[in-house]
């Protein structure tokens, strides 16, 4: 019983060159053996089909799940621009596949297909469900829902919305060799294996509570009967007026909004990605009205905290068992927050973890993960500037 | 309770007594009493009540203040907040190209060519500053619109094989290669001239350079090479990948100054590796003419000894034939011979041993030289070999009444050397030394070791040389002109068979001498183990 996990990546102009090259230095670790599953994260500077040709043309019929990011985290540290495959064989681990497309449309029914097309393989023991949904498109709680109602309410559902270096236009996701955008694919993971998942931020909240007067979906229309804008024009002050509107939104990243959760230590983030003419802003998951929000603020060391508790979190929760490899969603807004220091993040995680843990993931535009506390029986919710670790262990 | 209360019903208790067991009309005033007293103090209470919710609504607004204040407050802090991320942005970019600068400014420090160089700097700025496309190009600094360098990254092969390299520097000409300054636009959309400008240069070149690049955004800057512009990088992006800015251009322009001057550098670096490489080839060349000259010379001494011994070796036979036929004549077994003809035989006989000697030394030299002849070391006894050398000369120094002190280290070891040749080398400096020595003279020879040469010296106390004859002892045929050698003839031989002797035992000679007072001659042999005996010419 073994399982063999290897990663590559490739910085390589030529995009077809890049996925080949990531991919033969991810198979290196298997020998001889083509690998069960390949997860491919890759940059949008790449011409996306041939990139993927390219991974292909190497991991042939290998399952294959991935989508676009915001950068590529790696053992080493984060990396931009680049392409990065991790390519699993085992025989604890099986994993089955699904897509849910239309997320736009109807997002509870992809999240539906994706779960309902991964479960079709009738695998025994599943644990986990990754996913990597659209994260522009559509209301992605919704999504988490759908697949809530195949996979049972407390099943774990765990992954990243794809990204598109933070230019917010749109997202791509890889689904067995082909190039989809507005889907969700998944991989259920199964069989006798440890899945230990923890998620943090570290983000404090601050100011005057507000209260979520309008709102559809992902969109605040109004805050406390305002323009929701006008809740980052009285915050930013000057500031706001230097800044161009679509630059207002890019810095308002920084400042989610936060959602308290009874029982929770944390409070549950949303983050804003654009505005629209009237002064809505398009928040990276919903926001129900009625919802009383609040201004949350990042700093580095908590942050940094964070990533020691969600790491310790994911490896207490294997329950003494050694992981085989980890996975690691962390937000775009945290890679923005970190600035240089965004390696940090990664080397506190490999020192909980273990040094040559194989390590793979990427910058999202927004997380998937369980929530722990009393009351919510690992109920798994859709989070925003939150660092998810992943860890496996399939021996 | 409000104490109007209490008070009341205190007081209420003993007025139900008194109505009870008062009469009425005292009763009916006690209730009017009573009604009043109760209104009094339900007055009392209502405004006690409204007091109360008056500093409620005072405390609340207090808070509400005070929240409020806390939220401005807070805006201080997001703006601080903001301005510092910003701030920090700003620094982790300029931080990120100037590591980017240091891990290249590294890596060019192995670089050897130009080419690579270039190929290195154009794959940086897409691969480490993040830029989508960049080309380099390196024009003939005499011919200047003639591209001698050119390196890309981040194009696709069959895009950078459409690119019209020639055009491409016409367009960035001016300002990049007339004024050195940077060509930069920030977002060319073919409507409006992007902002900022150079005024040297038209939208229409705009627009050309941003098809043929296919980038939105794009910056050129020139590479300065010993204070002349010499070619230009340009880097470019798209979206949704943000714009240049000025922030970037001034980066570029960094890192083409560094690249300016590493190709410098590196061009000087080609230069003298090139000197040095034709310097070598040179040196080269002429050790193999010297070589060849060496072989040349060696085998024209070879043939010149083979001649010399050739030549010798006929000229003996005739030789004896002459010296035997003269001897018999003047024995007078061919006829009488008068006491004239006697004379002139006895003349022709000491020429021909004349003749018979300076063949014999010419021969014994060729034949050394030519390594024909070999020393045969052997150990032997020198304190024998000079004790026959002295009786051998023992005559001639008698007839001028000379001294001869031998002074050899006591237990000296068995001397390895070729014995007969060593004597011939032995006679030949001691007869010297007789010749030269005026009567009642001293001469010594003397021997000192080291362990790993044996010195030894042959002294005389005659009439010395001036240094131009010294230098010119071991020439062939040479003789130092003075009135001993004129009186006396000599094969001028001598001296240069010495010396190949020695010179074959793997020593050398030299000679010491003062005019009036003396000549010493010196020659070490070295101590060869005895057990490796050195053969032959060494």
């Amino acid at each position: 019983m073994a399982t063999w996990v290897g990663v590559g990546s490739s910085r390589q102009s030529d995009s077809f060159r890049a996925g080949q090259e990531a991919a033969t230095r991810a198979l290196e670790t298997l020998g001889q053996q083509l690998p069960d599953l390949v997860l491919v994260f890759a940059s949008i500077r790449f011409d996306q089909q041939a990139l993927l040709h390219g991974v292909i043309s190497v991991s042939k019929k290998a399952a294959m799940v991935g989508c676009s990011t915001a950068g590529e985290i790696l053992s080493e540290g984060p990396s931009r621009r680049s392409v990065l495959v991790m390519a699993i064989r085992s025989n604890t681990l099986r994993a089955s596949i699904g897509l849910g497309t239309d997320v736009k449309g109807d997002p509870r029914k992809a999240g539906q297909d994706a779960a309902q097309s991964a479960i079709k393989a009738r695998l025994l023991n599943p644990r986990a469900f990754l996913i990597f949904p659209d994260g522009l498109t559509g209301n992605t709680a919704e999504i988490i829902r759908g697949a809530q109602e195949m996979l049972g309410l407390s099943f774990p559902i765990v992954g990243g919305a794809a990204a598109d270096d933070f230019s917010f236009t749109q997202t791509f996701q890889y689904f067995e060799g082909k190039l989809y955008s507005n889907a969700v694919p998944g991989v259920l993971l199964t069989g006798n294996i440890g899945v230990g998942i923890g998620a943090r931020h570290g983000w404090q909240p601050l100011g005057r509570p507000r209260r979520v007067t309008r709102a559809v979906g992902n969109l605040v229309q109004e805050l406390d009967g305002q323009t929701a804008v006008n809740l980052y024009q009285a915050y930013f002050g000057k500031a706001a007026d230097t800044l161009k509107s679509e630059s207002l939104a890019d810095m308002a990243i920084l400042y989610p909004l936060g959602m308290s959760i009874p029982g929770e230590e944390e409070y549950l983030l949303r983050n804003a990605l654009k505005m629209d003419a009237t002064g809505s802003l398009l928040y990276a998951g919903e926001v129900p009205e009625g919802t009383e929000v609040r201004l949350m603020m990042g700093s580095k060391e908590r942050a940094l905290d964070a990533a020691q508790k969600a790491a310790e979190q994911a490896l207490a929760s294997l329950g003494g068992k050694k992981p085989s490899f980890a996975l690691v969603f962390s937000s775009c807004s945290r890679a923005r927050l970190f600035g240089q220091r965004a390696s940090e993040e990664i080397s506190i995680i490999r020192n909980v973890l273990g040094k040559d843990l194989p390590l793979a993931g990427f910058y999202d535009y927004g997380e998937q993960a369980p929530l722990t506390g009393a009351g919510f029986r690992g109920l798994s919710y859709f989070h925003n500037e939150t660092l998810v670790v992943c860890a496996i262990a399939a021996p | 309770m409000p104490l109007s209360m209490k008070l009341l019903m205190v007081a209420a208790v003993p007025l139900v007594v008194l109505v009870v067991f008062l009469d009425q009309t005292l009763a009916r005033m006690l209730c009017a009493v009573v009604i009043v007293l109760i209104g009094a103090a339900f007055v009392s209470y209502q405004e006690s009540q409204q007091q109360r919710v008056e500093s409620f609504q005072k405390e609340l607004d207090r808070i509400n203040r005070i929240c409020e204040e806390l939220d401005q407050n807070t805006k201080i802090i997001v703006q601080t907040d903001l301005e510092l991320t910003r701030t920090q942005e700003s620094l982790d970019k300029k931080l990120s190209g100037l590591y980017v600068l240091h891990g290249l400014s590294k890596k060019i420090l192995s670089v050897r060519s130009v080419a690579e160089l270039s190929k290195l700097i154009a794959e940086a700025v897409v691969n480490s500053l993040g830029f989508e496309k960049a080309t380099l190009c390196l024009l003939d600094p005499a011919e200047k619109s003639r591209p001698i360098i050119f390196a890309q990254a981040g194009f696709e092969p069959e895009e950078s094989k459409k690119l019209d390299l020639t055009q491409l520097i016409e367009w960035i000409r001016a300002p990049v290669l007339t004024k050195a300054e940077p060509l930069f636009a920030e977002d060319v959309d073919f409507r409006t001239p992007p902002a900022g400008l150079h005024p040297d240069v038209s939208f229409e070149t705009i627009k050309s350079i941003r098809m043929a690049i296919d980038s939105r955004s794009f910056a050129a800057v020139p590479i300065l090479i010993e204070g002349q512009t010499q070619g230009f990088l340009l880097a470019s992006t798209n979206p949704p990948y943000p714009k240049m800015d000025s922030g970037d251009v001034e980066l570029l322009s960094i890192l083409a100054s560094e690249g300016g001057v590493a190709i410098e550098n590196l061009r000087l670096y080609e230069a003298l590796k090139q000197s040095y490489d034709e310097l070598e080839e040179r040196v080269k060349q002429r050790t193999q003419e010297l070589a060849k000259a060496n072989e040349e010379l060696i085998r024209l001494n070879k043939m010149k000894s083979d001649f010399v011994s050739a030549v010798s070796h006929e000229l003996r036979t005739p030789l004896t034939s002459i010296k035997g036929y003269t001897s018999l004549v003047r024995g007078g077994r061919l006829g009488p011979v008068t006491q004239e003809q006697s004379d002139r035989l006895e003349k022709i006989n000491r020429h021909t041993d004349y003749l018979s000697n300076l063949i014999t030394e010419l021969l014994d030299i060729a034949r050394i030289e030519s390594g024909r002849v070999g020393m045969v070391i052997k150990p032997f006894d020198l304190t024998r070999l000079l004790e026959t050398v002295a009786d051998l000369l023992a005559p001639q120094m008698k007839e001028k009444d000379l001294r001869l002190e031998i002074d050899l280290p006591k237990n000296l070891l068995p001397v390895p050397g070729d014995e007969n040749h060593l004597q011939r080398v032995f006679v030949n400096l001691l007869s010297n030394a007789i010749r030269f020595t005026p009567e009642h003279g001293a001469l010594a020879i003397r021997a000192v070791s080291d362990g790993k040469t044996l010195t030894l010296s042959v002294k005389d106390t005659g009439i010395g040389m001036p240094a131009a004859d010294v230098q010119q002892l071991f020439t062939e045929f040479f003789r130092a002109d003075n009135p001993i050698n004129r009186e006396k003839k000599g094969t001028g031989l001598g001296l240069v068979l010495v010396k190949k002797i020695v010179e074959a035992h793997g020593g050398t000679i030299r000679v010491e001498s003062i005019v009036g007072k003396g000549t010493t001659f010196l020659f070490t042999l070295p101590w060869i183990p005895i057990d490796q005996p050195a053969m032959g010419a060494v």
